[in-house]
């Protein structure tokens, strides 16, 4: 039961405004201004979530990203948010919450069994226990099971997130995060100089530490020095101010990752949830503030016990006072503020310092306001159910027993602060420690990143906003431009030294909470240091110390004392983790924006997609292209369509879109020699209205890829690659004309979108392509093989090639892109006429390896000319790219891999590609070789294969081996034949 | 995000090029020896700090540039053209 | 202020062009301003557009899109250019390889931001000002004009670029 509630006047919320929200199914009311934290302390509801391994209660203790407890699952279906931080939450009307990681309910959770094992959930638990009876995997995986269930916090829905998600790219001089009085003069000092400024603030109101301030800043009260300066900002042209927003990562390049959140009254006007905006800056500013530290005692993890500088947040910005008898304990100067307007307030307040002397102001503040003040003393132990009721105090230096007993309901403690550097230790700048401040200041950066303000290590307003000034003055100087110079004031600022926190001896470990998100206690770390984990590094992986989504935000530095005690070394030997992206948890889909679902990648049509629809095409997604991969005709499956599509293209005719092919204009009058440089085969010779297939070998000698290069004239080609080589093959060639042979006079330039391209084959694609085709004579003398000639198709160009990939009498017609549909419908309706019809992928590569012809899975990466058996096409008269290396000993020996066909010794069996060759008996080790490509051939009634075998059919040829497939637990047996299954002499090529 | 200063494009994020590999490798001609080959495709230097780099701007212009960058620290000190018979219709021309 | 725009139907602001054609010039090095200079003087622009830079033509416009390259891109079919000698360049229509949509100012600055980090403040995107990217993971060529953006965009990808860009207007607050 906690006593939270809400003073009658004050804060910085509308009390006109009414919200309603609801927690664990419970209606409550807040207003504009509060976060969820704020409405329920108002409400009295402190008690909101059970800790990560032992179910302990657990309640609010911080007022922003400090927040280690408060963690609850927002909304519900597909919109539900587990893990969000109460204190950061904005309130708005519709708000629903509920407790997380709790089963039946928050107040009974069966979980809370866990504390009676405590001593077997210690640190590193899992490595020593859970080894059942057998020690094999299969008992851990038994354990595993259970320990899955128990683990996480909250639980993420599994459904598809249904908001929207925008991204913002965009560029300024300037970057400040944070608003506080660092931040807001920094962006009036940078924007008054002529800068173009980006001022980033987490919370959905500015000011930072200033919300909460009763005292003055440049002797102005702080609540009317904010308010000029927020003014100031919304007249400012030059400064883009983005309220919500959290920077959660620092990259190379000056660039930051920020994302910025929807303002919740605005749900049903701004359709966006979240933005994420990449900004590359040409300096950043880090005004991110510090955050306070707890105190390490037993029960410390108590709903009650709170950081002192929130219960102050809750007092002053939200007029919430969270509890009526309040025992603050504090180390350091900055609780005595909170102390002094919880007692204007009206409230009971103790302040227990743990240091003997003070300076003369603290005293009197603490006596005109009738604090109850103890020096030299600290907090031993906390008691209390559900909530603080009562709190041990003993003498500070650890000796004597408990000295008194206080009864109440909150503990405000303040245990030092650490300056929000995370964002420059993500770009590898390690702190340095400072003794007396007892603080991790930030390094110095290589780069025009600066820490100002109290992420600094700076603790007087006056003072952070004057190093706001100069830090940005001298960013200003940097980009060339006027702005008045300041002196940097140094860190510091209290009136007495903070005193560091050591533990008292007689101190129950287990239950001094370290690490509250994880669960980490005192006697974990002692346990981690006994077992030799003394790293911090190591401290942290081995305890999860800091692994949880508050990356040890509150635990770190206390974990580092604690370490410093038990290893007497100092906080600045044993140093610090480093903070890794994101600062705070960051929504996939705002990482993502538009790129999902449809969007998630372009899709590449051919020109003739629709038309290619219309005839009845099932698309196959390959890479970025949709390319047709059968036209089934009378519901038949994509194995009935290929077989029929086959048997029409080799008993009449076939025509298929290969628009998708790479195609490169190669232009100019070095082009010829450049082609013989980089295909193994001659191009120089070859004469104008020539084609020519050709490989290009790698620089290693292995194939690269294929293609066929057309000779329009002394000076231009028209080279086609594979669909999916064509970005690498341009990008190659490229690189050869730029780097190697700057020399050559050669335009490459990519033609593939230019071209719509449809090959026609069988034995009527003569007649089909003279019945459409004008201006051409296509009788064989005048149109021989492997010819290129122009022709018209309805007063359009078109160019084509008599080139054939299936064996059969075929070519190639390439029409410019947007008449390619029109050809295509011409050429379907004679093809129709003829008997023959339109095939797609499936067929075209099955009717490739009925010819013998190679392809993607033959040109692996792995192989050579001679494993393919084009070994003859290497030029003797001319060296080109990988001659050489492609002699080497090793890639020229007989017992490599080689071409072969395959056929199934019974004639209905089929193999699959990917299956291993071996001899029957010997199915071990690597095998002989490999399948690459099958299909079932209609022509020979049977499936066959390509494949590769050491020593090829020099050594095999009509031999026997087996196709084995162990994974997909089929093996065929398998005779080795010539790779030519069809009219090895071509007859019907020169038809 | 590396921003790399293409001479034609200007200052681009580094997602706009495509790495090419150690740039002060001298390619020998097509017919050299095998030893020279070898030399120029597979040894490496693989050096800690500054590194002769290209990259090829693929989004972009789909120029060839070399670039010299910190392989430690990714700062770039300098970026030019590959081929430098285009530098004079480059130079003091930059958007 | 990105947070500013106001919500627009998608028709208006994005519009495709057609009938234009697209001729690519390419030169030698040593013959570029040579061969960039007639045809300047053949399409009506005033001078040679420097790197990133657009040239005002005859119901056209000439792109310098590369060290040696030049793109004439003409609104109404013109006559052809002069042959160029081969030792000077070579040319080469691409025509029918790019699709050209424009996007209305001011929604045009947002809307290609959210898709490509190009600066497109307006002291470093000037009208005139001509880049290659990629938006959305597509290679484009686009540049500034008195009230629009220009973008060319492979034939292959028009729609899909298209249909992002439309989603992303409809979808801005």
């Amino acid at each position: 039961m906690s006593t939270g509630f809400r003073l009658p006047q004050g804060g910085l919320i509308d009390r006109n405004s009414q919200y309603r929200f609801s927690f664990d199914g419970r209606a409550l009311t807040g207003h504009a201004g509060d976060s969820l934290a704020s409405a329920l302390l108002a409400n009295g509801i402190q008690f909101v979530a059970r800790s990560f391994k032992y179910h302990r209660p657990r309640g609010i203790m911080g007022a922003g990203l400090e927040e280690a407890n408060a963690l609850v699952t927002l909304g519900d279906g597909a919109r539900s948010l587990p893990n969000a931080v109460a204190s950061t939450e904005e309130l708005h009307d519709g708000l629903s919450a509920h407790a997380q990681h709790c089963w039946p309910s928050l107040n009974t959770d069966f979980g809370a069994v866990n504390q009676l094992f405590s001593s077997l959930l210690g640190a590193g638990f899992y490595y020593k226990t859970f080894m059942g009876p057998g020690r094999g995997p299969k008992s851990w995986l038994f354990y595993e099971h259970f320990i899955r269930r128990a683990a996480g916090l909250g639980k993420a829905s599994r459904e598809p997130d249904p908001d929207q998600y925008e991204t913002v790219n965009t560029f300024c001089d300037l970057l400040i995060i944070g608003s506080g009085p660092a931040g807001l003069e920094a962006a009036r000092i940078a924007a008054e100089a002529g800068l173009d400024v980006i001022l980033a603030e987490r919370d959905f109101e500015l000011g930072g530490a200033l919300l909460a301030d009763t005292g003055t800043i440049e002797r102005q009260p702080a609540a009317q020095w904010l308010a000029s300066q927020v003014d100031r900002l919304s007249k400012s042209v030059n400064i883009r101010v983005l309220k919500r927003t959290t920077a959660f990562g620092l990259y190379d390049g000056t660039v930051a990752g920020l994302v910025e959140r929807r303002d919740p009254a605005q749900a049903t006007t701004i359709p966006w949830r979240e933005r994420f905006w990449i900004v590359r800056a040409k300096r950043i500013i880090i005004a991110a503030g510090a955050m306070e530290r707890p105190l390490l005692f037993a029960g410390n993890d108590r709903p009650g016990v709170m950081l002192a500088s929130a219960v102050g947040s809750y007092l002053n910005r939200w007029a919430v006072a969270p509890g009526r008898r309040v025992v603050l304990a504090t180390t350091n100067d900055s609780a005595y503020a909170t102390a002094r307007d919880l007692a204007i307030a009206g409230l009971s307040v103790t302040l227990i310092d743990s240091r003997d002397r003070i300076s003369e102001p603290l005293h009197r503040l603490a006596n005109n306001t009738g604090i109850d003040l103890r020096l030299g003393q600290s907090v031993r132990a906390t008691l209390g159910s559900r909530h603080v009721r009562t709190v041990d105090i003993g003498p500070a230096n650890g000796q004597g027993a408990v000295g008194s007993r206080l009864a109440c309901d909150i503990v405000a403690v303040s245990g030092g602060w650490s300056p929000t550097q995370h964002l420059l230790s993500q770009r590898g700048v390690k702190p340095s420690w400072n003794e007396s401040l007892q603080a991790f200041l930030p390094g110095r950066a290589n780069e025009p990143i600066d820490c100002v303000g109290s992420a600094a290590g700076l603790w007087r307003s006056d003072d952070c906003a004057r190093s706001g000034r100069a830090i940005a003055a001298a960013a200003a100087a940097a980009l060339g431009r006027k702005a008045p110079v300041e002196d940097i004031p140094a860190p510091g600022g209290w009136e007495t030294p903070i005193r560091p926190v050591r533990l008292a001896s007689d101190l129950n470990l287990k239950k001094i909470f370290v690490d509250l998100q994880h669960d980490v206690t005192a006697a974990d770390i002692l346990l981690a240091n006994q077992e030799g984990y003394e790293a911090p590094e190591l401290l942290k992986r081995y305890t999860t110390l800091g692994m949880a989504a508050d990356q040890g935000r509150t635990s770190a530095v206390p974990a580092l004392a604690l370490l410093s005690e038990m290893a007497n070394r100092s906080v600045g030997e044993i140093g610090t983790t480093t903070f890794r992206p994101p600062f705070a948890p960051v929504s996939i889909g705002a990482l993502a924006g538009m790129e999902r679902d449809k969007h998630l990648l372009p899709i590449r049509r051919s020109p003739l997609h629709d038309v290619v629809a219309d005839s009845g095409a099932h698309m196959l997604e390959t890479g970025l292209w949709m390319r047709p991969w059968y036209y089934p005709q009378n519901a038949e499956t994509v194995d009935e369509a290929y077989l029929r599509e086959m048997r029409q293209t080799r008993d009449a005719v076939g025509i298929c879109d290969v628009s998708t092919l790479g195609k490169i204009a190669v232009q100019g009058p070095d082009a010829a020699e450049f082609l013989d440089r980089v295909y193994v085969n001659g191009f120089k010779a070859m004469k104008a209205g020539m084609a020519r297939y050709g490989v290009m070998l790698r620089e290693d000698g292995i194939v690269m890829d294929d293609g066929t290069s057309w000779r329009l004239s002394e000076t231009e080609y028209f080279m086609t690659t594979t669909t999916g080589n064509a970005a690498k093959v341009m990008a190659w060639l490229e690189d050869l004309l730029e780097t190697r042979w700057p020399e050559l006079r050669v335009s490459l330039t990519s033609v593939t979108d230019q071209w719509a391209g449809i090959s026609v084959a069988g034995p009527h694609a003569r007649n089909l392509l003279a019945a459409n085709i004008g201006e051409l004579d296509f009788a064989n003398e005048a149109f021989p093989f492997m010819a290129v000639r122009n022709g018209v198709f309805n007063g359009v160009p078109c160019r084509l090639a008599r080139i054939s990939f299936s064996g059969e009498l075929a070519y190639e017609v390439y029409i410019g892109a947007s008449h390619g549909p029109a050809l295509w419908r011409a050429l379907r309706n004679t093809a129709k006429e003829l008997g023959g019809c339109a095939y797609g992928l499936e067929a075209l590569g099955a009717l490739r390896i009925e010819k013998g012809h190679v392809g993607g899975p033959e040109l692996d990466g792995r192989t050579t000319l001679e494993d393919l058996g084009l070994g003859r096409m290497a030029s003797t008269k001319k060296s080109f790219i990988g001659d050489v290396l492609r002699q080497r000993p090793d890639l020229r020996r007989d017992d490599r891999a080689r071409l072969v066909g395959l056929v199934p010794v019974t004639k209905g069996e089929m193999f699959k590609g990917g299956a291993i060759l071996a001899e029957q008996g010997q199915e071990d080790g690597h095998g002989l070789g490999w399948v690459t490509s099958v299909t079932e051939s209609p022509s020979l009634g049977h499936w066959i294969g390509l494949g590769f075998i050491q020593g090829g059919l020099d050594k095999w040829q009509g031999k026997t081996v087996l196709a084995a497939d162990p994974i997909r637990g089929r093996s065929t047996l398998v005779k080795i034949v010539a790779p030519h299954f069809l009219d090895p002499e071509g007859t019907r090529l020169h038809a | 995000m590396l921003r790399i200063k293409c001479p034609f494009c200007g200052e681009r994020d580094h997602s706009e090029f495509s790495y090419g590999g150690d740039a002060n490798i001298t390619y020998p001609d097509l017919a050299a020896p095998m030893e020279a080959w070898i030399e120029a495709v597979y040894r490496r230097a693989n050096p800690k700090g500054p590194h002769r780099e290209r990259w090829q701007h693929i989004d972009g212009c789909r120029l060839w540039l070399i670039v010299e960058r910190d392989t430690l620290t990714h700062e770039i000190a300098s970026v030019t053209l590959a081929k430098a018979a285009l530098a004079p219709l480059v130079d003091g021309q930059s958007s | 202020m990105p947070d500013a725009a106001q919500l627009s139907t998608a028709t208006p602001s994005i519009s495709e062009r057609t009938g234009w054609t697209l001729t690519q010039i390419h030169a030698w090095p040593e013959s570029f301003a040579q061969a960039a200079g007639s045809v300047a003087a053949a399409c009506g622009a005033s001078s040679i557009p420097a790197p990133g830079q657009a040239a005002e033509a005859t119901d056209g416009v000439l792109l310098r899109v590369h060290p040696q390259r030049l793109w004439l891109l003409q609104y109404v079919k013109a006559g052809a250019l002069p042959d160029l000698p081969v030792d000077q360049g070579v040319m080469l229509d691409l025509s029918q390889s790019r699709c050209l949509l424009r996007i209305a100012m001011p929604a045009a600055i947002d809307l290609i931001a959210g898709f490509c980090g190009l600066d497109l403040r307006a002291p470093a995107f000037p009208v005139g000002a001509v880049r290659l990217t990629s938006l959305h993971r597509i290679p484009v060529t686009l540049w500034r004009e008195a009230s629009h953006v220009a973008i060319l965009a492979p034939r292959s990808f028009s729609q899909s670029l298209r249909e992002a860009l439309e989603e992303a207007l409809r979808h801005r607050g």
